[in-house]
């Protein structure tokens, strides 16, 4: 396998492979991640974008860095959907005070930040998505291309917000599951993003489509899990945990937010919105 | 007019470093308008909406960093493209070459763990959990966020109270602790007056005013807006208050706020009696007497707070200091009178423009002489609330702007860092044939835009610019707040502003007089209204 450097960060060294396939190498605080390689201590030197490397057995060479794979262990990156599912109206509702916890705060100004077009774009998708209506698929997914090819690839950066926040509403449709057409919604999003946007922002929403995602929103997950399971217990001889989780679900939102620029927080404001549109169907 | 494009296959930044490449390049000279953008479609449809989609931008793919400016000439064009490229590769440097810092709060400490204080400015929800953390870890804390819940500022002033430590903030944006300045504040030199302030902005006008006179500061405290409230009982400027009444190294105290709550004011106030040390109280629009019969000096305003501050330090009467001031503001009112024969009748308006939202107050106050009301988007009272009139209802003439507030600021750096909205605003005034005066205020320091009067002037000049092809000239007055040591020399930014035409004055309060008493004088005579002298009443 062969390919070249995308571009180099402090934590992170995104590579491509001549398929098209994104791969990125991480290290420190980043984590696991759908398409991350995790790496014990971070490289020595700047890879520069264009570089190419070669993946030959268990070796990756890029420049003069040489990652051993032979020890990597495998992480599953799909969070447990049965069982977040299985919870779902209540893992809804602890979603939905966790978002109103940091309401005003920076995941909804990033949308404003990413420019009126990002935001304008955004409220036409959630229009298109509650206008269309629930039985008919085939006319949801005709009704909702003009919103999702205006969102696609919308605005500044290596990942643009409009596709972050996409990428963000589709780990919310898995948390919906068979609440609607998600196979016919998933594909027409990476149909639409194989033409539409960078090499990065489609690598990462094909993860979301496919349910996968990184760390930070595992912790996430587990945290609104977790509070839902706390909700239903005694909740006097539950306060010292409850408090502890809330302190999950807020550490694990402040890691989303800091995954690049602006990215983390524009998915968590996409998943807040699937959020909000799950809480309108369940109702 | 020409467009330029520059392609850059294949180049990845992150969003905010695009961002800020195309906000550098619109402030460039002769540059109209800029995009900096992935080659996506979508975005190649927002560019074409501008008006800003070439031939060659329009070729670019979804992994093409695509580049285009709209400049006067073509000079001016490939310039900014040269300058896109610097910023970009510089911005690829720091992005991978800059020395790894701390990523915890924990880890910051085991980095310094002689450090006693924590700065802590991170989103308003986590904010309070890392102040938490760093006051049972016994440091004390500025904490600059805002959006704090309020129950979280109680609790943690209630934390600090306990431990000993102070909490400035949420919301502290200024604070000079053992001569290391703090967020948003001026190199001013060491001395013996000690300030507790809930305006950081107040903080920074009385530091500097102090300096202008030969003081120093020995401490700078700065509480937070909301802590004279009745809500958080006011704490942290009790307990600033108590430290500096105990610290050998402070001789004279100022306290700076809007008027506290009057339960907060009387326990505020009843610690000022329960010491020697002399107390300047700019309380600023609050009722004189109570301070009086606290034995606090009441001041009107944050330049007579320095004047008397400095006064106190160096063992003279305060009273001189302060009747000295008066005597200098009477030199305003023919300089005025000068200026206002410069402008044409119909001119009448007056507009401030603030990035200090304690200016904004302070001019406010001071402008409460003229007989039109004044209007502001963080009004002295609700009944002159901008948004309180009506559509339908003309502009109101007289509006004093805080661009630091909310509505300014939702996704964009505050005006102290990014002139840019002011410098439109600027533009915009200047196009209406109302206006006679536009009212700045210039704030350097640490934290501060590197060149705020220059980039000031240049807006200036284009207004100036505006008005003269319409036959007409617009008075532009601004106060600069800060110090010769400060990274932008003060002498230098006032010389900018007066090359540019500007009436520098010396504080914000003889700024916002002389704005007062050429646009009374203007309403006198265009409107024919009013038959009265000039007032100078604080």
């Amino acid at each position: 396998m062969t390919g070249r450097a995308l571009a180099s960060f402090r934590s992170v060294c995104d590579l491509a492979t001549d398929a098209g396939e994104v791969v990125a190498l991480v290290w420190g605080a980043v984590g696991n991640g759908p398409l991350n390689v995790v790496l014990n201590r971070g490289l020595e030197v700047v890879v520069p974008a264009g570089a190419r490397f070669a993946v030959m057995g268990q070796v990756l060479r890029v420049g003069e860095v040489v990652v051993d794979l032979s020890r990597a262990a495998r992480w599953d990156a799909r969070p447990d959907w049965e069982r977040l599912r299985a919870r779902r109206g209540a893992v809804v509702a602890a979603a939905r005070a966790a978002q109103r916890s940091i309401a005003g705060l920076r995941e909804q100004r990033l949308l404003k930040q990413a420019g009126p077009a990002v935001a304008a774009a955004v409220t036409a998708f959630q229009q298109a998505w509650r206008q269309t209506p629930r039985t008919d698929l085939q006319s949801a997914i005709r009704d909702l291309r003009p919103a999702t090819c205006n969102l696609c690839g919308l605005g500044p950066g290596l990942t643009p917000a409009g596709d972050d926040w996409l990428a963000g509403w589709l780990l919310g449709q898995h948390l919906g599951g068979d609440l609607r057409g998600l196979v016919d919604l998933e594909g027409l999003i990476i149909k639409i993003a194989a033409g539409r946007t960078t090499t990065l922002a489609r690598a990462f929403l094909e993860c979301a489509a496919a349910g996968e995602a990184d760390e930070a929103w595992h912790e996430l997950f587990d945290a609104l899990a977790q509070e839902d399971a706390n909700q239903q217990s005694d909740k006097s001889a539950n306060q010292q945990t409850n408090e502890s989780v809330n302190q999950r679900t807020s550490a694990a939102m402040a890691r989303i937010m800091r995954h690049g620029a602006t990215s983390g927080a524009a998915m968590l404001a996409g998943f807040f919105s699937a959020v909000e549109m799950l809480a309108s169907i369940e109702n | 007019m020409s467009t330029h494009t520059r392609i850059k296959p294949s180049e990845y930044h992150d969003s905010v470093t695009l961002m800020l490449v195309a906000k550098a390049l619109l402030e460039l000279p002769g540059v109209e308008d800029a995009a900096v953008v992935m080659g996506t479609p979508a975005n190649r449809e927002l560019i074409a909406a501008a008006g800003l989609l070439t031939d060659a931008a329009a070729a670019g793919r979804p992994d093409d960093l695509v580049i285009v400016v709209r400049a006067a000439d073509e000079a001016a064009g490939q310039a900014a493209l040269a300058q896109a490229d610097a910023l970009l590769a510089a911005r690829a440097v720091t992005t991978t070459t800059a020395a790894e810092r701390p990523k915890s709060l924990a880890s910051a400490i085991a980095a310094t763990p002689d450090a006693n204080l924590a700065v802590i400015s991170v989103a308003g929800r986590y904010a309070a959990q890392e102040a938490r953390t760093a006051l049972e870890r016994g440091l004390h804390v500025l904490l600059f966020s805002d959006n704090v819940p309020l129950d979280e500022e109680i609790s943690l002033k209630q934390l600090a109270a306990e431990r000993g430590l102070l909490c400035m903030g949420p919301d502290a944006g200024t604070a000079i602790i053992n001569g290391v300045a703090l967020g948003f504040a001026n190199a001013v030199p060491r001395g013996r007056v000690g300030l507790v302030s809930a305006s950081g902005t107040g903080l920074q006008g009385v530091t500097c005013g102090l300096a202008r006179r030969g003081a120093g500061v020995s401490q700078a405290i700065g509480t937070g807006g909301r802590d004279l409230s009745e809500a958080v009982g006011g704490p942290m400027m009790l307990a600033g208050l108590r430290a500096l009444q105990d610290d050998p190294e402070t001789d004279v105290i100022v306290l700076i706020s809007k008027p506290p709550a009057p339960a907060v004011a009387a326990r505020v106030l009843g610690q000022i009696q329960a010491s020697a040390k002399p107390a300047v109280v700019c309380f600023l629009g609050a009722d004189p007497l109570p301070i009086e019969a606290a034995c606090g000096l009441h001041v009107a305003n944050l330049t007579q707070a320095a004047a008397a501050a400095a006064a106190l330090a160096c063992g003279e009467r305060p009273e001189d200091a302060l009747a000295q001031l008066e005597q200098e503001s009477l030199a305003l009112i023919p300089l005025a009178a000068a200026e206002q024969r410069k402008l044409r009748p119909g001119q009448t308006a007056l507009r401030g423009l603030f990035a200090g939202g304690t200016f904004c107050y302070e001019a406010q106050l001071i402008l409460r002489a003229l007989p039109e009301p004044v209007y502001s988007n963080a009004p002295l009272d609700k009944s002159r609330a901008l948004d309180s009139v009506g559509a339908g209802f003309p502009r109101p003439d007289h509006i004093c702007l805080d661009l630091g507030g909310d509505e300014f600021t939702q996704g964009r750096l505050h005006p102290m860092m990014d002139p840019a909205l002011r410098n439109r605003r600027i533009i915009e005034e200047a196009r209406d044939p109302a206006t006679a005066v536009i009212l700045l205020d210039i704030v350097l320091g640490y934290g501060a835009h590197p060149d705020p009067a220059g980039v000031a002037a240049e807006a200036i000049r284009e207004a100036q610019q505006i008005a003269a092809a319409d036959g007409r000239h617009i008075i532009f007055i601004a106060a600069v707040c800060g110090t010769e040591a400060d990274p932008q020399p003060l002498n230098q930014q006032e010389a900018t502003l007066r090359d540019a035409g500007v009436l520098v004055q010396p504080d914000n309060a003889a700024a916002a007089r002389l704005a007062g008493l050429i646009t009374q004088a203007m309403h006198g005579e265009g409107r024919r209204t009013k038959d009265e002298g000039p007032r100078t009443e604080d």
